[in-house]
C-alpha cells in the first residue's frame, strides 16, 4: 500500500470539520478562466489540507466537468475522468438510475438541471462561528465577483444533537479509511482507494486516475469525487403519515425507528429492538452486523440503516465475511449537513406530529466516493430505489423513495416482519424530494496548482 | 392448470444471416417493437402477450464486424426460453402472429414466407450451456403462483387491519390461509407437487466408480494441457482499457439506453474467441462442464452464490470463431458485474479466459475477472445493445418467483415447528 500523502489531499475528503458547526457553499460560474487561474494560484495555500488541524475556518473546493474543462485541463487526461462525472448527474439515463424522475426530475430543480445555469466551480466554506463564516464569505466573494457569478449560496443548519430534520440521530456510520483513521474495526474499514483515485482500491487494483505524460502528471492522484444532492425533507409528511397510522402514541414513534433502523437518539434497533434508551453509549452505536437477524425481525430489511449499509446481511452469499466484503465494496463518505429551521426545536416526535409549517427543510447531502458508479450510484439504485431489496416486493427505501413509481409497481410498502406475520405500511407517500444535484471532482493540492498553471 | 407445471426449460437460438441493405430498417423496426412492448399503456402484442410458452425473449441485430480473426456478417439473433419442444412452439408463434414474424424475417437472407416454421428451425443452433434460475417452473405457473400471493397478501392485510387474524398459534394461521383460499376456489396448491431438478449425487458417484480407471490417462493429459495452457497464457497480451475512453465511453452510453429501465434486464454481450484449436477446444470442455454443473448443481436459484439470474446462456458462432452471451437477469449492472467478480470469478474466468481481450489470466481460473476494472471495462467493450426484449413477468425477481414457489408448496405438505415459522415468513 502507498502511503497517504497528507499535505496533498485536501481536508474534507478525510475529516468531517466537525467542531465548525456553521457551513456554507458557494456555487460559481466561471466568467474569466484566465483569471480565475490567478486567484486560484494566488490562493491554493489557503484550501485546508488534511495534514493539520482546522481551527476557526476551513475552506475547500471542487469542480464539475465544465469546470475542468474551462480551466484548460488537457483533452488526453478530461477523458479519463469516469464516464458519469464527465456526464454530469442530470442526464435521462442517470436520473432514471438515481430515482430523479416526476417530482425529483431535474427539470423541476433549484441548481444543478438542464434550466439552470451551468455550475463550474463549489466552494465549502466552515468556521466556528456565524460571524467568522460571514466574514470568510464576504472576503472570498469581493476578491472573485470580477471574474465569478455566484449561482448559488447555499446554507446549512445545525440542528439539536446533531440530528437531522425527521429527528434522527444522523451520520453514526461512516466508514474508516485504512491507513488513515485510526482505531478502526477491521469490519469497518475501506482500503484508501475506495476513496481517494491513483491508490489501492477494495479489489486490490490501482483506481484509476486522470494524468498525462506532460502538464497534468498524477492530476487524478489523491482527488476524490464529491456528490452534492439538496434533498428537502417533507418533516410533516413524514410524522403526520405516522399519526394516522392506527396505533397508540408510543407505537408512532417505534414504527418511525423501524423505518429508520435507530431509534431518535441513534440507538439500533437492532440492539434495542422494543424499546428507545434513555442514553445511547457512543461505543456500541455500530456494534451491530444483522447477522443474528437473517428475517428482519429486529431492523426490517426494507429501513433505510440497512439497505443503505447491509453490513453482514446475507446477500447470497453463505458466510459473514464474504457478505461485508462485498458489501464494502459500495460505500461512501458522507458529510452532509441540514438546512432550514426544524419543525420543532427539538425534533421531539409528538411535537412534530402536531406542528404545521412547510418551510423548506433537508439535507444538503456531500459524499465522496472514488467510484461513482460502483459507489454513490450502486447505493441509490440497487439498494435505495429498488423495491425488490433482498427479496423484497414492493418496498423502496421508507424514507427515500421515489413514489410512486412510474411502472405498475407502487413501491409503496413498508414491511415489518416480526413473529408469527408480518405487518405492512402501505402507500407510504413520497418524503424526500431532490431540488439540485452535481457531481463534483475534488483535486488534491499538486493538482490545483497544474490547473492554475496550465496555459493553451 | 396442473398440465402446464413442471415444464423442462427449452433454450431457442435463431440466428439468420440479414440482407446487407436491410440492417438498419431490421434495427428501427425492433426498435419501434421494442418501444411499443414497453411503452407505458401496453396494449397487449399478439407476438408476446398472448403466449404463455415463453419466459423470456429478445430479437436483437448483431452488427456486421471485422475483427482481429476474420469479419462477420450482420444476424439476427433470437432467443427464447420455452415450455414446450421448439415445433409447437414456433407454429404457436405462426397461429399468433404471422404477419410480424414474416415482417422481421423478410429482411433475412434466404426467407420464405410461405415456410416460415421450417426457416426458423433450420437456423436454431445448439445452445451449450443454459443456466435457468427456476427449473421445472413453466410461465404459466409463475403467474399463477403470484396471482396467489397476491390473494394471500391482500388477505393478510384485510385480516391484520381489522384485528381478525387469529394470531394465537403458527398452526391455526396456516389453516386461516387454507380456508381463505379454498372457499375462494382456489384448489390447485393442494393438489400439485413441485417437480424436483436433477439431484447431484448419481453423477459424482458415477465420477467416483470411474476415477481408478482413467485418473492416469486423465492426469497424464491434464499435465500436457496445463503446460500448453501456461504457455499460452503467457503469450497473451491484455488489452489496454485505458485508451481511446472517449470511444468507449460513446459505446457504453449507446447500449446502455434500455438498460434497467425496470427491475429486469437482458445482457447480450459478443466477443471473439482466441485462435487456434487449443483454446476453442479447452472453451468447448469449460462450457461442457459449466452446463453439467448448472443441471445438477445450481439448480435451486443460484448460480454460485448469484441469484439474481433468471436465464442465461453461452453460444458458439460464426463457424467456431465467435461466443455470444446472452442473460435476463434482476437488478442493476453494476450489482451484476459486482457478483460476477466478487462471486463468480472463477467460473467466468474460465470460460472468457479463451476470448480476446480478456484481462490478464493465470492457470486458467486466477485473476482474470478479479481484476475489477480491466474486467468491467471488457464487459462493458464486448456488450451489444439489445433492440427488443421481452420479459413474461417484468415485475418478479427471482427471488419473488422462488418465494411464491415455496408459498404454494407449503400448501401441499406438512410441516414441523420451525418449518412453518420459515414458511409464514414468507409473506
Amino acid at each position: 500500500m502507498q502511503p497517504i500523502n497528507f499535505p496533498n489531499i485536501q481536508s474534507l475528503i478525510l475529516y468531517a470539520y466537525k467542531d465548525l458547526h456553521h457551513a456554507t457553499y458557494l456555487m460559481l460560474h466561471i466568467e474569466h478562466p484566465d483569471l480565475f487561474k490567478q486567484w486560484l494560484s494566488d490562493n491554493v495555500d489557503n484550501f485546508t489540507t488534511s495534514d493539520c488541524q482546522a481551527e476557526s475556518t476551513a475552506i475547500n473546493i471542487a469542480f464539475t466537468a465544465p469546470g475542468l474543462n474551462k480551466l484548460n485541463l488537457s483533452q488526453h487526461t478530461y477523458q479519463q475522468f469516469s464516464r458519469e462525472f464527465k456526464e454530469g448527474i442530470a442526464t435521462t439515463k442517470r436520473s432514471q438510475v438515481l430515482g430523479d424522475e416526476a417530482s425529483n426530475s431535474p427539470e423541476k430543480w433549484n441548481w444543478g438541471g438542464p434550466s439552470t445555469p451551468v455550475i463550474d466551480v463549489l466552494l465549502l466554506c466552515y468556521a466556528d462561528s456565524d460571524s467568522a463564516l460571514k466574514a470568510q464569505i464576504s472576503h472570498i466573494t469581493t476578491e472573485i465577483e470580477a471574474y465569478t457569478t455566484q449561482l448559488q449560496e447555499l446554507s446549512t443548519h445545525s440542528l439539536f444533537e446533531r440530528k437531522e430534520h425527521f429527528g434522527f440521530k444522523d451520520g453514526l456510520s461512516q466508514p474508516k479509511i485504512a491507513g488513515i483513521h485510526t482505531n478502526a474495526k477491521e469490519n469497518n474499514t475501506l482500503a484508501p482507494g475506495e476513496l481517494l483515485l491513483g491508490q489501492e482500491s477494495g479489489y486490490g487494483t490501482t483506481t484509476p486516475f486522470p494524468h498525462d505524460n506532460e502538464n497534468f502528471k498524477h492530476f487524478g492522484k489523491d482527488g476524490s469525487y464529491l456528490v452534492f444532492r439538496q434533498l428537502e425533507q417533507d418533516v410533516k409528511g413524514f410524522w403526520h403519515y405516522l399519526d394516522k397510522q392506527n396505533t397508540e402514541e408510543d407505537n408512532k414513534v417505534y414504527l418511525a425507528a423501524k423505518m429508520v433502523g435507530r431509534w431518535p437518539n441513534g440507538a439500533p434497533i437492532s440492539l434495542f429492538p422494543t424499546q428507545e434508551p434513555d442514553h445511547l453509549n457512543p461505543a456500541i452505536a455500530n456494534d451491530f452486523n444483522y447477522s443474528d437477524d437473517p428475517q428482519g425481525n429486529l431492523c426490517p430489511m426494507a429501513s433505510h440503516i440497512r439497505r443503505t449499509n447491509p453490513r453482514a446481511t446475507d446477500l447470497g452469499l453463505s458466510n459473514v465475511k464474504d457478505n461485508i466484503a462485498s458489501v464494502n465494496h459500495h460505500r461512501i463518505i458522507r458529510r452532509g449537513r441540514p438546512y432550514g429551521k426544524p419543525l420543532h426545536k427539538h425534533l421531539s416526535p409528538t411535537a412534530m406530529m402536531k406542528a404545521d409549517d412547510s418551510e423548506p427543510r433537508g439535507l444538503h447531502f456531500l459524499c465522496f466516493n472514488a467510484d461513482l458508479s460502483r459507489q454513490f450510484e450502486f447505493i441509490q439504485q440497487t439498494w435505495v430505489n429498488n423495491e425488490k431489496f433482498n427479496g423484497l416486493y414492493n418496498d423502496l427505501d421508507p424514507l427515500l423513495g421515489t413514489r410512486p413509481k412510474e411502472h405498475d409497481i407502487s413501491g409503496g410498502d413498508f414491511t415489518i416482519s416480526q413473529k408469527p406475520m408480518r405487518h405492512k405500511l402501505k402507500n407510504i407517500p413520497q418524503f424526500v424530494t431532490t431540488k439540485g444535484g452535481a457531481y463534483f471532482f475534488m483535486p488534491s493540492i499538486s493538482a490545483l496548482k497544474q490547473l492554475a498553471n496550465s496555459n493553451q | 392448470m396442473t398440465l402446464s407445471f413442471h415444464r423442462h426449460h427449452v433454450a431457442v437460438n435463431i440466428v439468420c444471416p440479414v440482407i446487407p441493405a436491410n440492417v438498419a430498417p431490421l434495427i428501427e423496426y425492433l426498435e419501434v417493437l421494442n418501444r411499443t412492448l414497453h411503452s407505458q399503456s401496453t396494449i397487449e402484442h399478439p407476438l408476446f402477450h398472448k403466449i404463455n410458452t415463453h419466459h423470456f425473449c429478445r430479437w436483437t441485430v448483431l452488427p456486421a464486424s471485422i475483427g482481429k480473426h476474420g469479419s462477420y456478417p450482420a444476424q439476427l439473433l433470437f432467443e427464447s426460453n420455452i415450455d414446450e419442444p421448439l415445433e409447437q412452439y414456433l407454429e404457436r408463434l405462426i397461429q399468433q402472429d404471422r404477419g410480424t414474424l414474416t415482417t422481421i424475417y423478410q429482411h433475412c437472407e434466404g426467407f420464405n414466407a410461405a415456410s416460415i416454421s421450417r426457416y426458423l428451425s433450420e437456423h436454431n443452433i445448439a445452445t451449450p450451456v443454459h443456466y435457468r434460475g427456476a427449473h421445472y417452473h413453466s410461465q404459466q405457473q409463475i403467474q399463477d403462483d403470484q396471482i396467489l400471493y397476491n390473494a394471500l397478501d391482500s388477505f393478510i392485510d384485510e385480516k391484520q387491519g381489522n384485528e381478525s387474524l387469529i394470531n394465537y398459534f403458527d398452526l391455526g394461521l396456516k389453516e386461516q390461509l387454507s380456508k381463505h383460499l379454498k372457499e375462494n376456489g382456489i384448489h390447485w396448491p393442494f393438489e400439485t407437487v413441485q417437480k424436483r431438478p436433477k439431484p447431484y449425487w448419481p453423477t459424482l458417484l458415477g465420477c467416483i466408480a470411474l476415477l481408478p480407471f482413467i485418473i492416469f490417462p486423465l492426469g497424464l493429459f491434464l499435465g500436457a494441457w496445463y503446460i500448453i495452457l501456461r504457455k499460452h497464457e503467457k503469450a497473451d497480451i491484455p488489452e489496454e482499457h485505458n485508451n481511446n475512453k472517449a470511444a468507449r465511453h460513446n459505446h457504453i452510453r449507446h447500449v446502455t439506453q434500455e438498460e434497467q429501465q425496470t427491475i429486469q434486464s437482458p445482457m447480450t454481450s459478443i466477443v471473439e474467441i482466441k485462435p487456434g484449436r487449443f483454446r476453442l477446444v479447452t472453451l468447448k470442455v469449460i462450457l461442457w462442464v459449466i452446463n453439467l454443473l448448472a443441471d445438477i448443481f445450481y439448480n435451486k436459484g443460484k448460480l454460485g452464490s448469484i441469484n439474481t439470474i433468471h436465464f442465461a446462456r453461452w453460444l458458439i458462432i460464426d463457424n467456431n470463431k465467435r461466443l455470444v452471451f446472452l442473460s435476463n437477469y434482476d437488478g442493476s449492472w453494476e450489482n451484476y458485474l459486482g457478483d460476477f467478480i466478487d462471486r463468480a470469478a472463477m467460473g467466468l474466468t474460465a470460460v472468457w479466459s479463451n476470448t480476446d481481450g480478456f484481462p490478464t489470466t493465470k492457470r486458467l481460473l486466477l485473476q482474470g475477472a478479479k481484476n475489477d476494472t480491466a474486467f468491467k471495462a471488457y464487459a462493458r467493450k464486448s456488450q451489444l445493445k439489445t433492440h427488443c426484449w421481452y420479459s413474461a413477468y417484468p415485475n418478479l425477481t427471482l427471488r419473488n418467483i422462488l418465494n411464491n414457489s415455496h408459498i404454494r408448496q407449503g400448501f401441499n405438505k406438512t410441516m414441523n415447528e420451525k418449518q412453518l415459522s420459515t414458511w409464514l415468513a414468507r409473506f
